[in-house]
């Protein structure tokens, strides 16, 4: 079942009634029934999954949290942290690295061909296992007591919003909001609502848009010129915005109705003017997930080699979470490139912080215009290892890029209603990031202004979204 | 909480009227537009009116048979129904929708439809779903939930407003010409035609393409099956299903895919399996022979 599904469209309202007329009290209850339900719906046999993960958390934190003795706290943690990671690399890697083993021993022309096996992906694994790693360091540094209730712990790895494609959220902020009163109100469900409309508008008028033209152009890397890869390379960007934006504000709105604050998950990331800022407006649950959980420990282990430990830090933060997303070269290569675009800046640092002071640069139009060009550009460079499937075709797409010259191909009909798509989401972000206070439509202060943008952006979703389209890119991750 | 939910109420029914009111608007137009896929989409399921000869089919179809050729050499009226992209489960129920009004005397369809096993382009028939019990019934075969997500005109319509708006009042009778191509056609040289698809061809798409055919033959009609010319080599085990399907419905088959002088001519091709508007010429050429001898005319 996902957010953009009829079957969501029936879940949902139901999952209120029955919050609604469940006591407060045991209001929580109801969100792991719903949460459980939603999960076995993809694929009964994933919801072992979380239910062994849970577990073993529930398990680990207790004992964590009740031996006084560092070491064995230390070995406790890293005994579930080693638990809660097996069922992510067997079936995120367990492909990727027995083609590795084949790939040898047919070299060595050693392999006896029996049928392959293949496994499929649990959805959400990647984001539940990181929580549950998360929540497992926060008791061993005592940032959380380790919660006695196994149903709240149950319900924070398996929260329904969250579970397939995040936010990545941390123990301390849900479970305190899981034992708390959880109470409908009008104010949380016109927010919620509002999140989840333009989330909507965001994923089936943009992203799905989006996916129909890159798909179509990077589907047939062969049959298309330097000149049009580019274009799609530099569209390829928002429709991942626009996707898993979409679905962060879907899974925030969702949350807030049920009277749960969520995470953001971006913060207007093409207005970022540094790859720096711009990896702290983009994916921000995972971001600061690697902050605190790898950078952070990292660079502190490193800090005797000074910058030079720093840029290994990030290297090896960025390589990870390359990594988390996909057990190939393509991804390896992309946390490589970020991990160098974020080191090479944080070198020049404070020449070029120096040269911003001495020539008011960062109030000039033109250089902030410039800044953000350039990081959406270095952005857009690093996710062609996002977007080709295979190392070999990444390699193409430059190829093609720098020595094929042709005329675009354009899908004029797909092309122009993404257009207005991006435009009035770019528009929206520009409002937020320069004006928040002004020319706002969804929290006008005059109901008819309110009204009739809900109904445009309403309407904009029936008539020009895709609404049969695909899934969240970040559901294979 | 009152105040909310009528407020949440007041949105909805808004929503409700404004699609209803803009669907209504835009329906107009759909039914006048010029575009000549939903021209041809609308001729079908709305105001059909007794052709002799009807062509079935996608892209392979509308690109070749030249309807006004064909009327103007046999002195039988004809049009090219086809609709590119659209597979058998369009086509099943705009048979339905034609034979309801007037049986032809010819009814041709191509055997590529047994190949499109995908049901997406389907969304092509839902402007008709309300007023068209064959539309509905094979919308809601398909798709049993889609019958919901119909009651919103935004969802008839989705997509399809720049569509309706784009097009030239020069519908050749449902014939879209394709010009010739002034590149070489990959493999030109190539004595020898590539090796084709191997087509699945899936239970489903199988069974609708038969009850297309027994339905058409039942009618009275001369129905044949049309197996166009391509440049690659025709999968054999996908030609003995077209064969045998048209054998056991008692259809004709008019098999072009070994036909050499059209497939040693690669300048009658748009590209690999699209003929040009020559290639169309020397093919209705072919099909006007086959139909005197058959004796339609």
């Amino acid at each position: 079942m996902v957010f953009t599904s009829l079957n969501f469209l029936l879940f949902f309202p139901a999952v209120i009634l029955l919050f609604y007329i469940t006591p407060i009290k045991y209001r929580w209850t109801t969100l792991l029934v719903a949460s459980y339900f939603f999960y076995l719906n993809i694929e009964p046999v994933f919801g072992l999954l979380t239910a062994l993960i849970t577990l073993s958390t529930y398990f680990f934190t207790r004992l964590i949290d009740k031996v006084k003795d560092d070491k064995q706290k230390s070995k406790y943690m890293y005994i579930n942290i080693s638990i809660v990671l097996l069922p992510l690399f067997f079936f995120k890697y367990f492909t990727a690295i027995n083609d590795g083993i084949f790939d040898i021993l047919e070299l060595y022309e050693m392999r006896w061909v029996l049928p392959k096996i293949t496994f499929l992906l649990p959805v959400g694994i990647s984001f539940y296992t990181f929580m549950a790693i998360g929540y497992t360091i926060d008791v061993y540094n005592e940032e959380v007591e380790a919660e006695k209730n196994i149903g709240i712990v149950a319900l924070f790895i398996s929260f329904f919003p969250l579970i397939l494609s995040g936010p990545i959220e941390r123990a301390k902020n849900m479970i305190p909001q899981f034992k708390s009163d959880l109470k409908l109100n009008p104010a949380n469900f016109s927010i919620g609502l509002k999140l989840m409309l333009w989330g909507y508008f965001m994923k089936l008028v943009v992203a799905d848009r989006l996916a129909i033209y890159v798909d179509s152009v990077y589907g047939n890397l062969a049959n298309h010129n330097g000149d049009t890869i580019l274009f799609t390379s530099l569209l390829y960007p928002v429709q991942v915005y626009a996707d898993l934006g979409g679905y962060s504000l879907i899974a925030i709105g969702v949350s807030k109705i049920l009277g749960l604050d969520v995470m953001p998950n971006f913060k207007r990331p093409f207005f970022a003017t540094s790859m720096a800022e711009f990896w702290r407006r983009w994916h921000m649950s995972l971001i600061t997930w690697l902050t605190d959980y790898v950078y952070t420990p990292l660079s502190f282990s490193f800090r005797k080699y000074g910058v030079s430990g720093i840029v290994l830090a990030l290297m090896v933060t960025f390589v990870l979470s390359g990594v988390w997303h996909g057990a190939t070269l393509n991804f390896v290569v992309w946390g490589v490139l970020q991990g160098l675009f974020l080191s090479v800046e944080a070198l020049m640092n404070k020449r070029k912080t120096k040269m911003e002071n001495r020539y008011k640069l960062k109030s000039n139009f033109l250089y902030v215009i410039f800044s953000i060009g350039i990081t959406y550009f270095l952005f857009s460079i690093s996710q062609v290892f996002g977007r080709a499937v295979t190392f070999e075709d990444s390699i193409a797409v430059f190829q093609k890029v720098l020595f094929e010259r042709g005329s675009l191909f354009l899908d004029k009909t797909t092309l122009a209603y993404a257009a207005i798509g991006i435009s009035m989401l770019l528009l929206s972000d520009f409002r937020d990031e320069y004006f928040p206070k002004k020319f706002l439509l969804f929290n006008n202060k005059h109901f008819m202004i309110r009204l009739t943008s809900y109904l445009c952006v309403a309407l904009l979703i029936l008539w020009i979204g895709i609404l049969n389209g695909g899934q969240f890119i970040y559901f294979k991750f | 909480m009152k105040l909310f939910i009528g407020k949440l109420l007041l949105f909805l029914v808004l929503i409700f009227a404004a699609d209803f009111l803009v669907g209504n608007i835009i329906g107009g137009f759909h039914l006048k537009t010029n575009n000549i896929n939903l021209q041809n989409a609308n001729y079908g399921f709305v105001n059909y009116n007794n052709d002799d000869i009807v062509f079935f089919g996608a892209s392979e179809v509308s690109h070749s048979f030249i309807s006004n050729k064909v009327t103007e050499e046999t002195g039988l009226s004809s049009f090219n129904l086809a609709s590119d992209g659209c597979g058998i489960y369009y086509q099943y129920p705009l048979l339905k929708t034609v034979l309801e009004k007037h049986i032809p005397k010819v009814i041709l369809i191509s055997a590529h439809q047994l190949t499109q096993n995908d049901s997406e382009y389907i969304t092509r028939m839902y402007p008709y779903y309300k007023n068209n019990e064959y539309v509905k019934q094979m919308v809601d075969t398909l798709h049993p939930r889609e019958s919901i997500k119909l009651a919103f005109q935004g969802y008839v319509y989705n997509s399809q407003i720049i569509r309706i708006f784009d097009g030239r009042n020069d519908n050749a009778k449902g014939y879209v010409p394709l010009s010739p191509r002034t590149d070489i056609i990959e493999n030109e040289n190539l004595i020898e035609l590539p090796e084709g698809k191997v087509y699945e061809v899936s239970d489903k798409t199988k069974l609708y393409f038969t009850k297309f055919l027994e339905t058409a033959v039942s009618s009275g009609a001369t129905v044949y099956v049309y197996v166009p010319p391509i440049l690659e080599k025709i999968n054999q085990s996908y030609l003995n299903t077209v064969k045998s399907i048209a054998n056991e419905t008692g259809a004709k088959l008019i098999d072009f895919s070994t036909d050499s002088s059209l497939l040693e001519r690669k300048e009658l091709f748009n590209d690999r399996i699209h003929l040009n508007h020559d290639g169309a010429i020397i093919l209705m050429d072919k099909f006007i022979e086959r139909l005197k001898k058959d004796g339609v005319y």
